[in-house]
């Protein structure tokens, strides 16, 4: 009962309370202490099935799934045969963004290779841009691991080579640039025309609320979820990535990553009793739908922020980065809410240069577009992982190097940036870490 | 792309030095992956307790008596279907337990400072002194390794604390307790 007086209080501190109504709520809503990071809170008070439903959908996102016939497993049945993690909450911990690559070696466990064989330049087979077909023989995803009796399909070593340039007054700055080995394929080569996409597990914090932005789609007509913004909902990007990432297929996805070459993982198919009952993927689907954002757990100077602020404007960060979005919510009772809140994106797929788009194998660049990442819950993230990385992959070390590999669309941007004097470069990065 | 002003022959030749480096991957020879290679951290130390013979011990189901490890030794723990098991504390990660097996060991910690343990599987585990979970400092693993799986660092204080192990489907599990190093 103190427990829940508590949560109460917050939201009360929150200003949610009189965010009813069709007039948007004049405090930003979404952003919550995590008191406890393993017991992550709703963003709205949540009450009756819908609570229950959170409570079971974040057992069900932080438990290992099992090989089907485990003896025991129950519900946790369906893993694999083939699979990058074993539950979601490997990748994505309690909801938080995945830990990239530190050093040369091995993909880390949270980042996950995905496939694409681009389009033949003169077939008129209509593409379907937020699905992009995969490898022949590897599907969608390299899977690293399998369950026993399996073959693995192999994995991607990174090596990194730094680039070292200076900024105009003169200071040096450095990225390290990646290179991806595919290595220890166990079921033959890989196409020298594939496209390798590495991609580090982005936080899923406050992804409801990307979802009730309403009317926003990317410039593609595709969705807004995922590094490309590729799926078209937060239902779609789950089952997907149960059943590429994991191999535990649902109603909605009802086969896994095996591909007519794959024999073996072929006769797991029972695409008829889905691994993952409806009862807990809606039960997953709401919680992911009701995590809140974490607020900074050191909250910065006001004035700093407000001067960081205009600073990130100033530079052009905010065309893309926007602060704000509109937000139409349904709460739990089925009253409207109409509020605001502050992801820090425009949820749209930009172009960002060559340098960080995706490569085929043979080096070649294949044109990529990438959605605006949110930047809130950014405080909380530094306070909470050593080793930081940043982008799709991990490759930048700092936000700094991150706002480097920004080309393309950004290039304008990102030269302002690089013309600031230093001290300003630090004020707009240190607003940017206290988010 | 023009290469005509300093910024942009500076971002073209930054360009080049990124294709080139990207073709350059295609040559690259495919290795024979060693499943114990993906760890972040340097893990000899516990690689090479691994290695060694286990001593076998009976974890406890309940608060009250269980076996102690030491530092620095290797054990095989058997355990008990988890929903068996009556939990100091529960489990402070939230996970469905379907067919989990768990227990419980003390843990005698000589000196206050930083801990390693490691684990074959990839069992959740909370550390419990003075009656709150001791805080994790950091963690790693290997999906296809079992010597270790998993490892996780904590502060510990001095003195005999419980480890709780949960949520895994595994009736046993092989266990080092390491001091970190510096």
């Amino acid at each position: 009962m103190r427990r829940l007086e508590k949560i109460a209080t917050l939201y009360l501190l929150c200003g949610l309370t009189g965010a009813v109504g069709s007039a948007p709520s004049a405090v930003p809503i979404g952003s919550m202490p995590f008191v406890n990071h393993r017991d992550p809170p709703p963003y709205l008070p949540l009450s009756g099935p819908v609570a229950d439903d959170y409570a079971l959908g974040h057992a069900v996102f932080n438990s290992d799934f099992l090989d089907t016939g485990t003896p025991g497993a129950g519900r946790r049945q369906g893993l694999g045969p083939i699979f990058n993690a074993a539950s979601c909450d490997e990748c994505h911990n309690e909801g938080a963004h995945g830990r990239g690559p530190i050093f040369d070696g091995p993909m880390p466990n949270s980042m996950v290779v995905q496939l694409e064989l681009p389009p033949v330049a003169d077939s008129t087979a209509p593409l379907d841009a937020s699905d992009p077909p995969g490898d022949p023989v590897y599907g969608h995803v390299l899977s690293p691991a399998s369950v026993a009796g399996f073959m693995a399909e192999g994995e991607v070593i990174v090596r990194y080579h730094v680039i070292q340039r200076t900024y105009p007054d003169g200071s040096v700055w450095t990225l390290r640039q990646p290179q991806y080995e595919p290595t220890h394929l166990n079921y033959g080569p890989l196409a020298m025309n594939l496209v390798i996409k590495p991609r580090l597990a982005p936080a899923l914090f406050g992804l409801g609320l990307l979802e009730a932005v309403p009317g926003k789609r990317t410039p593609g007509g595709l969705g807004r979820f995922g590094w490309q913004g590729a799926a078209l909902s937060i239902r779609d990007q789950t089952t997907r990535a149960l059943a590429r990432e994991m191999g535990v297929t649902s109603k909605d996805r009802p086969v896994d990553d095996c591909t007519q070459t794959q024999t073996q993982c072929l006769q797991q198919r029972h695409p008829e009793t889905p691994e993952m009952s409806g009862e807990l993927l809606n039960a997953l689907l709401t919680f992911e739908k009701w995590l809140s954002v974490p607020q900074n757990p050191l909250p910065p100077d006001p004035a700093q922020q407000a001067a960081g602020l205009k600073l990130f404007k100033a530079t052009g960060c905010s065309a893309c980065h926007q602060p704000e979005q509109a937000v139409a919510l349904i709460k739990t009772d089925g009253e409207p809410l109409q509020a605001t809140i502050e992801p820090y994106t425009d949820l749209a797929a930009h172009d960002l240069g060559p340098g960080l788009a995706d490569r085929e194998l043979s080096g070649a660049v294949h044109p990529t577009r990438w959605r605006t990442a949110p930047l809130w819950s950014m405080g909380y993230r530094l306070s909470r992982e050593k080793y930081p990385t940043f982008l799709h992959d991990g490759r930048a070390r700092s936000l700094e190097e991150a706002v480097l590999w920004h080309d393309g669309e950004a290039a304008a941007v990102r030269e302002r940036f690089e013309h600031l004097p230093r001290a300003q470069r630090t004020q707009l990065l240190r607003f940017v870490a206290a988010l | 792309m023009a290469c005509e002003t300093r910024s942009d022959r500076q971002r073209c030749a930054w360009l080049a030095a990124v294709v080139a480096a990207a073709t350059a991957l295609a040559s690259v020879p495919v290795r024979a992956a060693d499943p114990c290679d993906g760890f972040t951290w340097n893990v000899a130390h516990e690689r090479a307790l691994f290695a060694t013979a286990a001593a076998p011990v009976t974890a406890a189901s309940a608060a009250g008596p269980a076996p102690t490890l030491a530092v620095d030794k290797f054990y095989d723990i058997t355990l008990t279907p988890q929903d068996k098991v009556s939990f100091v504390l529960a489990p402070a990660k939230k996970a469905l337990a379907d067919g989990a097996f768990a227990g419980m060991v003390t843990l005698h910690i000589p000196s206050a400072g930083k801990y390693r343990v490691a684990m074959s599987e990839g069992f959740w585990i909370d550390v419990i002194a003075d009656g709150k979970f001791a805080p994790t400092d950091d963690f790693t693993g290997a999906h296809e390794c079992h010597a270790p799986r998993k490892i996780v660092q904590y502060l510990l204080p001095a003195g005999d604390l419980t480890l709780q192990f949960s949520n895994t489907n595994s009736a046993s599990v092989r266990v080092t307790v390491t001091a970190a190093p510096p």
